[in-house]
């Protein structure tokens, strides 16, 4: 048997890592323009707003506070923004609003705010009608864009030879609700135009007599060739865009500009589109941004900031929106999937995954009617939150579906580029694994909470677990942009709660076999050797403002991240609420079948969570 | 400031109702005019239909011998008995006839388009009342005074009938046999919809429009693609129509009603005759001594007396921190619930 070869496991050198706090003791020099910033963000469920201010020459969170956006027919976005700030104001006592509307600049009697930021993604997604050529190429690939962005297909249209998919029906459907976006896409680039041409002109003779303001825009994305006639036939009837053939050829598939385009649409046809939106947009310092764009800076932030080599791995569990983003290497990829979280989105998760794999997360019995009736009304009344173990269990587990549904789309979408190694259904390995979301930041239960995660993102390798227990990312990715040392500042006093470091091999063992041999030393206590064996999870406490360096040998059936079975690492760790996790359950995790055993399974894990996190 | 609540029921109130057309057209009332619920308060043109005539599948050839064949031309008026393709030659020929009447708005490869004759968009006023305010070009805003009820979730848009109260209790099921041929026209009010054979019968029947506490989650979807209006008041499963806004809607039997089930917007409104009410509120502030619906399982449903109100955060039985309120369940539980699982019931 060959002898592991030591390799630092975060990827670099025995550094400690994630050290979120690298840069964040500077005095606050930099930004003495801005002293006091209003952030806010207005999402689908809950609208939040914070305060930051310089207390004692470093700037700190002040105060937080959120509400219910309910936006009835007509309602402005401004209205539950006022409501987040009057709270804001009740808590932090002071003046932040005159006659209904923000002050800025802070007065020298400190009211009002030197900047006001915002995020928004309270708008519905984009309504998407797909047109192409064959289902099963470039109506598949276009599929695949919309299904990670802000957007939903509602219906398809095939171009095919006997296709009968212009009939009166889909005429009416197109004319009398026009979506918001009609997707051409079709043709490897230089394979004939005349289907997409005969399309364009029937498109051209639907929408002829629609009132210009009521026209779909036309985003097209197939053979590059079609590009000039289809702006003869289509140009003057509507706003085209074209973006790069998302088959240019059979063994290429191309989403990035497509999706790029439809978040633009997004921006500029929903959230824009929302009443109160222009008022809201002049309250503001700058100009308002997508709540998606804004995490993404904040991630990206962070991974840079800290020189991460593997990155950051960033999850936002909304009620109506899931989004994943993955910062590294200077890059950033990303999924959205829209209607698909855990109040408003449960309908489209049953859609996509089916109620029996939600269920399966259930740790009790459920009869499936029950499952039903409770996921409908949570959905008919989305604000409700868990006051029982069942129903939190319930809720738990829309969790774990919706994370693990969009990671999949996200693996699909771009991880078998960025790690050939863990293409198949692994999640390849980060630093940092950032999750957001009202439903997750607000639970108390930090060994459920760490299990719920491990179980749905199912990370590999090491990685440190931190929440957004203030739910303030998103307004942070704004501050980020115009104030980085406050941005960066907040970021590491005021809105990271560590659950841990997490250290999860890749492979199957039987249980009870040798996984991994671990020598765990923290800096201020002694040094000890444990042997884990597969199918289980061990925790070792260290706080999270203690350091340990771990050394990893794992069995020659496990991968720790480094890209070989049985190749050993060590690195220096930061703690947290769980401390150090050890999760030897195998990747991908596989449950039992059976339901009795499953269970069983479940509980047991989260036994070894709890009792490691008490211990 | 006391934390409010929605509330989701309201005995004797001021409804406030603006209908607006979805296009700019032509609005037929003014201020003071009172209407009923069929009248028509404004009329907008509609689009012209848009028909397409697939003559490659009308004759069973090819998309370009069909294209070759074709014998109108953009801007042609047709009638049912126009000619629009000929096939064969000599003794062999065939002539195909429209199948509807119209102008050629376009003919794309084999394709004809055809636009059909404009029709108008009539806006009716859905409550009766007097119009307080009109919008110019799109429509005019209606108040009355009665009953409310905000429900959970509705489908089948809008309707208007005499009430019918079907069932004795909140709790009991509305079954199929009570649907009969006399109540033609009504809104039926039934506690728990869990047959599917009622909303057929219903629509057979030419019932208005249902109005149930909950329904069962398999006809959700039928609810949905049903032309039939169905209220729903509390939610989905075997939850019994809470029991004052069942008292209230039995007192209500025989007075006119207006439903509209549109989704999370549903609701049912009972024009009552009253001294001068206050304007619906959506919120109300919560006191001690309110009762309240808890909206949350295992409480789903029930109602409650608040006791006291928390100003701050307090841990619920799961050990999260939420401001809410100690309740009172009517077998004397007590419970702190959080404010955002609660709804005002009056």
């Amino acid at each position: 048997m060959s002898r592991p070869v030591e390799t630092p496991l975060d990827g670099a050198s025995a550094q400690p890592m994630p050290d979120l706090t690298s840069t964040a003791g500077q005095p606050a020099q930099a930004e003495d323009a801005a002293r006091s910033m209003l952030m806010l963000d207005v999402g689908s469920c809950t609208t939040r707003a914070c305060l930051v201010d310089l207390v004692d020459g470093r700037f700190r969170l002040l105060a937080q506070a959120e509400v219910a956006t309910e936006l009835p027919s007509g309602h402005a976005i401004t209205e539950p923004v006022r409501e987040a700030i009057r709270k804001i104001e009740e808590i932090a006592q002071r003046d932040l609003m005159r006659k209904g509307v923000p002050i800025t600049p802070e007065t020298e009697d400190a009211t009002g705010a030197d900047l006001v930021l915002a995020a928004a993604s309270a708008a519905p997604p984009l309504d998407c009608v797909l047109i192409g050529l064959t289902r099963d190429l470039s109506i598949e690939s276009a599929r695949r864009a919309c299904s990670g962005s802000h957007a939903l297909v509602r219906q398809t249209i095939i171009l095919g030879r006997r296709a009968q998919n212009w009939d009166n029906r889909a005429i009416s459907l197109l004319r009398e609700t026009p979506p918001d976006v009609l997707i051409m896409v079709g043709g490897v680039d230089t394979s004939p135009t005349q289907s997409l041409e005969d399309a364009a002109q029937v498109l051209a003779v639907i929408y002829q007599d629609v009132a210009e303001e009521k026209r779909p825009v036309v985003v097209f994305a197939g053979n590059q060739e079609a590009r000039r006639p289809i702006t003869r036939h289509i140009g003057e009837t509507f706003d085209v865009r074209f973006v790069d053939n998302v088959r240019p050829n059979l063994h290429t598939e191309t989403l990035s500009e497509l999706q790029r385009e439809l978040e633009e649409l997004y921006a500029v046809e929903k959230l824009a589109a929302l009443p109160g939106y222009h008022m809201l947009s002049q309250w503001c310092s700058a100009p308002i941004a997508t709540t998606t764009e804004a995490l993404s800076t904040t991630w990206r932030f962070m991974a840079e900031r800290n020189h991460l080599a593997k990155g950051v791995l960033g999850l936002d569990l909304g009620g109506s929106t899931t989004y994943v983003g993955a910062a590294h290497g200077g890059g950033y990829q990303w999924t959205t999937a829209a209607a698909i979280g855990t109040s408003i989105g449960i309908e489209g998760l049953i859609d996509a995954s089916g109620l029996r794999d939600i269920a399966r997360w259930l740790p009790q019995p459920l009869e499936p009617e029950v499952l039903t009736e409770r996921l409908e009304n949570m959905r008919l009344r989305p604000l409700g939150i868990p006051t029982t173990r069942e129903d939190l269990d319930v809720t738990l587990a829309l969790v774990r579906q919706a994370l693990l549904l969009t990671i999949r789309r996200m693996r699909r979408q771009h991880w078998h580029q960025v790690d050939k190694q863990s293409a198949g259904e692994t999640t390849p390995s980060f630093d940092v694994i950032a999750v957001r979301g009202g439903t997750l930041s607000s639970m108390h239960d930090d060994a459920l909470l760490g299990l719920t995660l491990l179980d749905a993102i199912q990370p590999t390798g090491l990685a440190h677990l931190v929440i957004d227990w203030a739910s303030i990312w998103p307004q942070l990715g704004m501050l980020a942009q115009i104030a980085p040392l406050a941005a960066l500042q907040v970021l590491s006093t005021d809105s990271l709660r560590h659950l841990g470091t997490v250290i999860a091999p890749i492979g199957e063992a039987s249980d009870g076999e040798r996984a991994l041999q671990i020598t765990f030393a923290p800096r201020d206590g002694e040094s000890r050797e444990i042997s884990v064996p597969a199918g289980t999870i061990r925790c070792l406490p260290l706080a999270s403002d203690q350091e340990a360096e771990v050394s990893v040998r794992p069995s020659r059936a496990f991968d720790i991240g480094l890209g070989n079975k049985g190749q050993g690492g060590k690195a220096k760790v930061q703690g947290g609420s769980l401390g150090i996790v050890i999760d030897t359950r195998g990747r991908p995790l596989s449950l039992p079948e059976d339901s009795e055993r499953r269970q069983a399974r479940m509980q047991e894990w989260l036994g070894l969570m709890k009792n490691g996190t008490n211990a | 400031m006391a934390p409010t609540l929605e509330t989701r029921f309201s005995p004797l109130t001021q409804v406030q109702r603006t209908r607006l057309l979805p296009e700019p057209g032509q609005v037929l009332v003014q201020p003071g005019d009172w209407v009923h619920p069929d009248d028509v308060i404004a009329t907008a043109p509609r689009q012209a239909p848009l028909r397409v005539i697939d003559v490659a599948q009308l004759l069973g050839i090819s998309p370009e011998r069909a294209a070759k064949a074709i014998a109108v031309h953009e801007g042609d008026t047709l009638s049912k008995a126009t000619m629009l393709a000929q096939t064969g030659r000599g003794p062999w020929h065939r002539q195909h006839q429209s199948p509807i009447a119209g102008t050629v708005q376009s003919v794309v490869g084999s394709r004809i388009f055809v636009r059909q004759a404009q029709q108008a968009l009539q806006l009716k006023a859905y409550i009766p009342g007097i119009v307080v305010e009109t919008i110019p070009q799109r429509g005019a805003t209606i108040r009355t005074n009665g009953a409310l009820v905000r429900a959970i979730w509705g489908a089948g848009g809008m309707a208007h009938g005499v009430l019918a109260t079907m069932v004795e209790y909140g709790h009991q099921e509305l079954t199929w046999g009570r649907i009969g041929l006399r109540y033609r026209g009504t809104i039926v009010v039934g506690g728990i919809l869990k047959d599917p054979r009622v909303i057929h019968r219903a629509r057979q029947f030419q019932i208005s429009a249902l109005v149930v506490g909950s329904i069962s989650p398999e006809l959700r979807q039928l609810c949905a693609r049903s032309p039939l209006p169905v209220v729903v008041t509390e939610g989905v499963g075997e939850i019994p129509m809470a029991e004052p806004l069942f008292n209230l809607l039995r007192a209500c039997h025989g007075h006119a009603a207006v439903a509209n089930a549109q989704g999370s917007d549903s609701e049912l409104i009972v024009p009552l005759r009253g001294p001068q009410v206050e304007i619906s509120q959506e919120q109300a502030e919560l006191q001690p001594g309110m009762r309240v619906r808890l909206t949350r399982p295992p409480y789903l449903g029930l109602l409650a007396e608040v006791i006291r109100t928390s100003a701050y955060p307090e841990s619920t039985a799961i050990g999260s921190q939420a401001k809410g309120a100690l309740v009172r369940l009517a077998d004397g539980r007590k419970l702190f619930v959080p404010l955002l699982n609660l709804e005002a019931i009056e």
